[in-house]
């Protein structure tokens, strides 16, 4: 029946003249896509020119990531026609997008940790010499090629796992550029700089500038409206599976595409400052991580700084600065051998060697991969948010169910949460969601201070709002806030004050009146430049 | 996920009671004597299956529990001929043995960050070494009676007796399998603990960074395992009078088709004591209906081997 | 990070103490071995005063009867002082066993006695200890080929054979008609299970009335035979005997009948292999639970007296030598375990 109403779609819409020009390199002609008892996508029809960047928006579960994978060859069962340069294009899978030179670089990671840099970008399609074995010789010489047009300067033989969130990112750009025989046509970008820091994601904008010299067209989905405005030619607004409009990027601007994303005018993204800091909940004086040597995990050194209740504390950096490594030694993540220096937590000086005892001092940590750190993602929603907290329930070692089911209800009605209900596996709902999950879990155990890592990264404007708007109000509680963020916006408008790491070191404190783009900035290349110098 | 394998045991069950013999116009595999048999055979299996199912659950494996079972078994049948210490210590020592092993599998697993594989794999050549050694080379047999030298006809009755229950004989190692799997149902469904297992093989890093002692709950599950196997033990030496440092040899694999056959995931997180008490159930019966028809043992070993891929298969799919 | 360390340094401390302890029988033997590797081959025949170095391989020693194989060489061999016997153990593998006895030349074996898991895959390393001018005894399998001194081994054949005349006249004597056997054999494919199946039925053969009505396999182990025997008593609640191809398996049957709340007086349990030792069958027909057995003898105290022969006496012995096979009915014979074994075993006719 499915493949009957297809099939005439096609027929139909063959007959009519394809209206592209000549400049035209991907058109959508009322594309959908039906899952069972829900339409994600809905007659969407627009084009994307060669040699052009065009941006996707729409919030989470608008539809864009159906449509990027009816693009690139993941679902094959949808209604509406593709056509690539005039041609009507139909895929059998990913591989077969591969072939027609389309490329997708998903926001989700998709590497195997073990692998060398040089084997990851030949994945499938090694060199082989001509005895047929493998040819590594030419395989990094021609990684490290690619490697210099992302302009990413690691070894081909460095292990993919000792990369760094960013660096992994760059690896996989790598990877869709080097396509072998099939020159790149369309490149599809998945939230490319998530995790990038700023110095990395302008290589990446030099390097879809290239590409769009070279006549490939981009679609570039992200959150991030200073890059879309930056970037864009043209700007596609999806919502709800919809097709809201194409619009080009000088006639466009912020608040009025929110306001076509969200369908409502949103008022402003961040909420106003109300700093109120009480008294100190938290000093740390000399803080080191030793990385042992192992080169593995970049350290910390001699780092001081203290914290009040009621404060945010920003914390930025460059990527590899230590931002993840200083949060992480605070909760207790690295043994302590590795460890030098005092905590101390409500004037009280605090051992903390194990998460367990940090939980117990009080401090919450939500960490910047949600998937593979914070969330079990084959649990429910309940068994997740109470894991941290599960003390509180416990009688006699048995769950206390009425107690823990409330407890858990008022956190999803308090963070907004759209679930189903708590037994849904949590890897099931929307990455903003998951977040507030993760966040909630934080909460149940009622922590004085706590550490928040990219909190928003990954997820969608609405979302967004509504975690500043939660950071607020805890705040006000009384909670004191240490926020590691990549995204300067978010701590140039979140935080009462800044510390800027550069290379393990804190290189600079700046209050919310000192600190502007440029400074921090400055701060955290500091070393970087010394070090060159010398 | 459960009612996949509920579903299977219900479909053998009536395949079975098709294919079964007929004497004297009785359905021979109906048979409340035969039907019993079954679950006394698979009480065995089941109770060190479920010990299986918690060390999994976190994401490890046990394979030490067949020659675990061999080393308590010896060591029940030493106390209660050689050393005549009588029943009740006699079973407390062989649990506090399997215990203290399983204790030794969690703590080399945990602090030289070894893969359990490794560790269980050590352990049953050192348990197998250690039974042997113990034992003489030859299995010590049990004598029942009140005479100087034999063992207490109680500890047989604890273990191989049966109980009159609505006309039926009930074996005992059925009692004790009942209320081991409720004992870890409960303990997985209702209690802190049984969350951390969970959290553990769904995602260790994540469960470390929530603040659940991750090397503890393995260390205890091991420990668990353990205890559940020397259970079985003192079940095994009951029915067959003997203790042997041969016995028990690839039941690890058994408890294991038992555990995935019920759902459980090699991965880690999932599966639950249900699902595995069906699996033993239906690896039981399976041996019993084969029996019955007088397969030849080369189909028996073909057919179970396709009957563990197909509900493994079918419940994969169930999950998509 | 120190528990670890503490954790490793206990390991390694166990590791060497158990080296040491082993270390210093090693040394033993090498001690008595000494002026033994100094004097060449071919003259330990006939050096009056002289100790020599035997080398038992075996295949297995989890199986009871081979462990037995094992005892008997080793209580046989401590009569005789002169005689020095190192064991190994393969434990069913092949590579282990041909690397076992490599390492006995090392150490300048007199006289090998094996028993191989598998022909072919010993013929060569033992071709190679005969070629070295090293007397080899095989005990219970042979190896391909000619290249050994001599093979001592009983027949399965016969012995089934002698089970089955033995259910036969039992079921005559009883008048049955039919009289229904239930079989449960050994691993299936093992060549004396084939053997103790085939003898059992040429020996049933006097006695029409005697139908095998079900068999199946219990992989020689007493607690697979438990269920096995017990479906088997299920579907087959008329059957009047229980052969098993081993002792443990007919002890198992005996415990599914007993479940089964069967008349013991009125069936018959016949096992094989008759072992001296506290689990094995003799003991068990001494106690009135079996009603018979028969001696599969292992042939390891004959292996020790022709090794004596040899060596000392430079006898040459005969290609093969077959040790009787008897029933034994423990009951009515007095002594211990091993004077019943020894009445039982101890002849050795040549068949």
């Amino acid at each position: 029946m499915k493949e009957l109403r297809r099939g005439g779609r096609n027929i139909e819409h063959n007959l009519l003249p394809t209206q592209a020009t000549a400049a035209t390199m991907l058109e959508f002609r009322y594309v959908g896509k039906n899952f069972p008892g829900v339409q994600a996508l809905r007659d969407v029809s627009f084009s994307v020119d060669t040699g052009e960047v065009h941006a996707l928006v729409g919030e989470n579960g608008a539809g864009k990531s159906t449509l990027m994978k009816i693009v690139s060859g993941v679902y094959t069962d949808y209604h509406g026609t593709l056509f690539l340069e005039g041609r009507p294009l139909t895929l059998c899978g990913p591989q077969d997008a591969r072939r027609y030179g389309i490329a997708i670089i998903h926001q989700e990671l998709n590497l195997i940790p073990e692998l060398t840099v040089a084997e990851t970008l030949f994945l499938g399609r090694e060199p082989r010499t001509r005895w047929g074995t493998l040819d590594s010789r030419r395989m990094k010489r021609e990684a490290s090629t690619v490697l210099e047009r992302v302009s990413l300067p690691v070894s081909p033989d460095c292990p993919v796992k000792r990369l760094r969130v960013g660096e992994q990112q760059l690896v996989e750009i790598a990877r869709a550029l080097e396509q072998g025989e099939h020159p790149l046509r369309l490149l599809i970008l998945d939230e490319p700089t998530s995790a990038l820091s700023a110095a990395e994601a302008e290589r990446l904008f030099e390097v879809i500038g290239d590409l769009k010299r070279q006549g490939v067209a981009s679609i570039y989905i992200s959150h991030k409206f200073d890059e879309i405005f930056r970037l864009a030619d043209r700007i596609t607004v999806l919502r709800d599976g919809a097709y809201i409009g194409t619009y080009p990027t000088g006639e466009m601007n912020e608040s009025a595409l929110i306001r076509l994303m969200v369908g409502r005018p949103l008022t402003d993204l961040l909420p106003p400052q109300t700093a109120n800091p009480g008294e100190e909940a938290m000093r740390v004086e000399g803080l080191s991580l030793l990385t042992n040597g192992t080169g593995y995990g970049r350290g910390l050194d001699n780092i001081s700084f203290s914290l009040r209740r009621g404060e945010i504390l920003g914390v930025a950096g460059l990527m590899g600065a230590g931002r993840t490594e200083l949060l992480e030694t605070l909760f207790g993540v690295y043994g302590r051998g590795q460890v030098r220096g005092r905590i101390f937590i409500a004037g009280r000086k605090r051992h903390i060697g194990s998460p367990q005892e940090a939980i117990a001092a009080g401090l919450a940590f939500v960490t910047e991969d949600r998937k593979t750190q914070s969330l079990i993602s084959i649990l429910s929603v309940r068994h997740n948010m109470t894991l941290a907290a599960l003390k509180g329930f416990l009688r006699a070692g048995v769950i206390q169910q009425p107690a823990e089911r409330a407890a858990v209800q008022e956190q999803v009605e308090r963070l907004r949460i759209k679930t189903p209900g708590d037994a849904v596996t949590v890897g099931t709902l929307s990455g903003g969601n998951q977040q507030k999950v993760a966040l909630a879990k934080c909460l149940l155990t009622a922590p004085s201070v706590l550490l928040l890592d990219e909190p928003t990264r990954g997820i969608d404007v609405g979302a967004k709002a509504e975690i500043y708007r939660l950071i607020h109000e805890l705040a006000e509680g009384g909670a004191a806030i240490l926020l590691a963020s990549s995204e300067m916006p978010e701590i140039l408008s979140l935080c009462d004050r800044v510390l800027v790491l550069s290379h393990g070191r804190l290189t600079a404190e700046l209050t919310q009146a000192e600190a502007t783009q440029e400074r921090i900035l400055e701060a955290a290349t500091l070393r970087r430049a010394t070090r060159d110098a010398a | 996920m459960r009612f996949q394998s509920l579903f299977g045991l219900i479909a053998l069950l009536l395949v079975s009671a098709l294919l079964s013999p007929v004497n004297n116009g009785r359905n021979v595999f109906l048979e409340p004597q035969n039907l019993l048999n079954i679950v006394r055979f698979a009480s065995e299996n089941g109770i060190i299956a479920i010990g299986m199912t918690l060390v999994i659950l976190t994401g490890g494996i046990d394979l030490s529990v067949g020659a675990l079972l061999a080393l308590c078994a010896v060591c029940a049948a030493a106390c209660l001929m050689r050393y005549q210490v009588g029943t009740f210590p006699t079973v407390l020592l062989t649990l506090a043995l399997g215990a203290l092993a399983g204790w030794v599998n969690g703590t080399v697993t945990t602090r030289l960050r070894l893969q359990s594989f490794i560790t269980t794999l050590a352990m049953l050549s050192a348990a197998r070494g250690a039974a042997s050694l113990w034992s003489g080379g030859y299995a010590i047999p049990l004598a029942f009676g009140m005479g100087k030298d034999d063992a207490p006809p109680g500890f047989r009755s604890l273990f191989a007796g049966q109980i009159s229950l609505l006309g039926l004989d009930i074996p005992v190692p059925l009692f004790y399998f009942v209320s081991v799997g409720a004992a870890v149902a409960f303990l997985l469904k209702r209690t802190g603990f049984g969350r951390h297992v969970y959290a553990v093989g769904g995602n260790e890093t994540a469960a470390r960074l929530s603040g659940v002692p991750v090397s503890r709950v393995k260390v205890i599950v091991f420990a668990f395992s353990g205890m559940l196997a020397a259970l079985a033990a003192l079940l095994h030496i009951a029915l067959v009078n003997q203790g042997s440092h041969i016995d028990g040899a690839g039941y690890e694999l058994n408890a294991i088709a038992a555990a995935v056959i019920g759902g459980t995931s090699l991965a880690g997180g999932v599966g639950t004591v249900l699902g595995t008490m069906i699996g033993a159930l239906i690896l039981a019966i399976l041996d019993n209906i084969l029996g019955l028809r007088n397969i030849q043992s080369e189909y028996q070993l073909i057919l179970k081997g396709i009957i563990i891929v197909l509900a493994v298969a079918m419940q994969r799919r169930q999950e998509r | 990070m120190k528990k670890r360390r503490q954790m490793l340094a206990l390991m390694l401390a166990f590791t060497a103490s158990v080296l040491a302890g082993t270390a210093c029988t090693q040394k033993q033997d090498t001690a008595s071995t000494e002026g033994q590797s100094a004097a060449p081959a071919g003259q330990t025949g006939n050096s009056g005063g002289k100790t020599f170095l035997i080398g038992m391989s075996q295949a297995n020693k989890g199986e009871p009867w081979r462990q037995a194989m094992n005892d008997q060489i080793a209580a046989a061999a401590a009569q005789h002082p002169e005689l020095k016997v190192v064991f190994a153990d393969a434990a069913q593998n092949n590579a282990k066993q041909v690397a076992d006895v490599e390492n006995f030349l090392q150490q300048g074996i007199d006289l090998l006695i094996i028993s191989p898991n598998e022909a072919a895959p010993l013929t060569d390393v033992v071709a190679k200890a005969h070629d070295k001018g090293i007397p080899v005894i095989l005990l219970d399998r042979k190896v391909n080929g000619e290249k050994y001194t001599m093979w001592i081994g009983a027949d399965n054949k016969e012995i089934g054979k002698k089970a089955g005349e033995r259910v036969a006249a039992w079921s005559k004597e009883k008048g049955l008609k039919p009289a229904n056997v239930l079989e449960i054999r050994g691993l299936e494919g093992s060549t004396p299970a084939k053997e103790r199946g085939d003898g059992f039925r040429d020996g049933i053969k006097s006695n029409p009335d005697v139908k095998i009505v079900a068999q199946q396999n219990a992989d020689w182990l007493r607690e697979k035979a438990v269920p096995v025997s017990q479906a088997m008593l299920q579907a087959h609640a008329d059957a009047n005997v229980l052969y098993a191809h081993n002792d443990p398996m007919a002890e198992a049957a005996i415990i599914s009948a007993q479940n089964a709340k069967k008349d013991m007086d009125k069936t018959l349990f016949v096992g094989i292999d008759a072992l001296p030792t506290p689990d094995g069958g003799i003991r068990s027909v001494m106690d009135g639970r079996l009603d018979a057995t028969y001696v599969y003898p292992t042939g390891g105290a004959q292996a020790i007296e022709w090794a004596l022969k040899i060596l000392k006496g430079g006898e040459k012995p005969p290609r093969v030598r077959r040790a009787a096979n008897r029933g034994s009915d423990g009951g009515k014979r007095g002594g211990t375990l091993q004077e019943i074994w020894g009445q039982v075993n101890g002849c050795d006719a040549v068949f």
